[in-house]
């Protein structure tokens, strides 16, 4: 690692010497730097999917975490409240719940799917964030 | 808190009173540091019946980080990919489930990944049908879990 940077220790702390838990900042480290948030709906129904694409052109594939709303097979109901994605739920061979990311070089492509037989729908709300961190 | 160290504010933004929000680095709050990227790898077998292992990664950091973790595996044509850990999810196969258990314990100096992997029909194990790869990531970052900010 290179000697040239920022090293900021925590107060009390000696930089040259703390370790990098007592470290505010040390930029021989990568940070996690956000390129992009967003947020957007996926509508689906069963056995109908929904997809959103959101173009981020870095040419790698980058780390993001996607957040969102789900749909529950038990008790056939959208779950309100968010979930890491990819969430997956199996009840049978046929029956499921999957909402999941996909990230590529050039894109992000946020997904929702279920089937259950209930012919519900509904609109399931989600967020993001792309980093220019490689995944 | 110190007020000794940078801080640098968006563009168009007072950098002597700029919010959090509107600042790009402020060195008074920890920054997330990856100090460390690891791929583990593992195998479970077919034949087995619920095979499980644990699999340990030493950090050496002395302290215990904060670790975001994911896990990839392939059964036949399909791939799972990002799964979040901890990771507690069935697929189904074609006439049976595959469940798939995957938790971090985080400690001093060592990241312990624990598995376990069932085939399985409602109520009855059987043995796995193939071989199942996973491969888990662990990114560890200098925060130190436990610490307070400011």
């Amino acid at each position: 690692m290179s000697d040239i940077g920022i090293k900021i220790s925590q107060e009390g702390q000696d930089a040259n010497t703390a370790g990098v838990n007592k470290l505010l900042l040390d930029t021989t480290y990568p940070l996690l730097k956000i390129k992009g948030s967003g947020s957007g709906t996926l509508s689906v129904s069963d056995g109908s999917s929904d997809s959103d694409t959101v173009t981020h052109s870095l040419g790698y594939i980058p780390r993001v975490f996607v957040y969102g709303q789900t749909y529950q097979l038990n008790g056939g109901t959208k779950d309100s409240r968010y979930a890491m994605y990819p969430y997956l739920e199996t009840l049978s061979q046929v029956y499921y719940s999957n909402f999941t990311f996909r990230a590529t070089t050039t894109q992000l492509i946020i997904e929702g799917d279920f089937v259950d037989g209930t012919s519900n729908s509904d609109t399931f709300s989600y967020f993001y964030y792309i980093f220019y961190d490689e995944a | 808190m110190s007020d000794v160290g940078i801080k640098i504010s968006k563009d168009g933004e007072d950098v002597n009173t700029s919010a959090i929000g509107d600042t790009y680095l402020d060195s008074r709050y920890p920054s997330l540091m990856l100090v460390d990227k690891q791929t583990i790898t593992f195998t479970a077998s077919s034949g087995e019946t619920s095979p499980s292992d644990t699999e340990t990664y030493t950090h050496s950091l002395g302290f215990c980080p904060l670790v975001i973790a994911y896990v990839d595996y392939e059964f036949g044509a399909t791939n799972y990919t990002n799964g979040p850990i901890p990771y507690n999810y069935s697929i189904p196969l074609t006439s049976t489930y595959l469940f798939s258990y995957i938790s971090v314990s985080v400690k001093e100096n060592t990241i312990e990944t624990f598995w376990e992997v069932i085939e399985y029909l409602p109520g009855m194990p059987l043995p796995l049908g193939q071989d199942v790869d996973y491969t888990v990531t662990l990114y560890i970052y200098g925060y130190e879990l436990g610490s307070e900010v400011g």
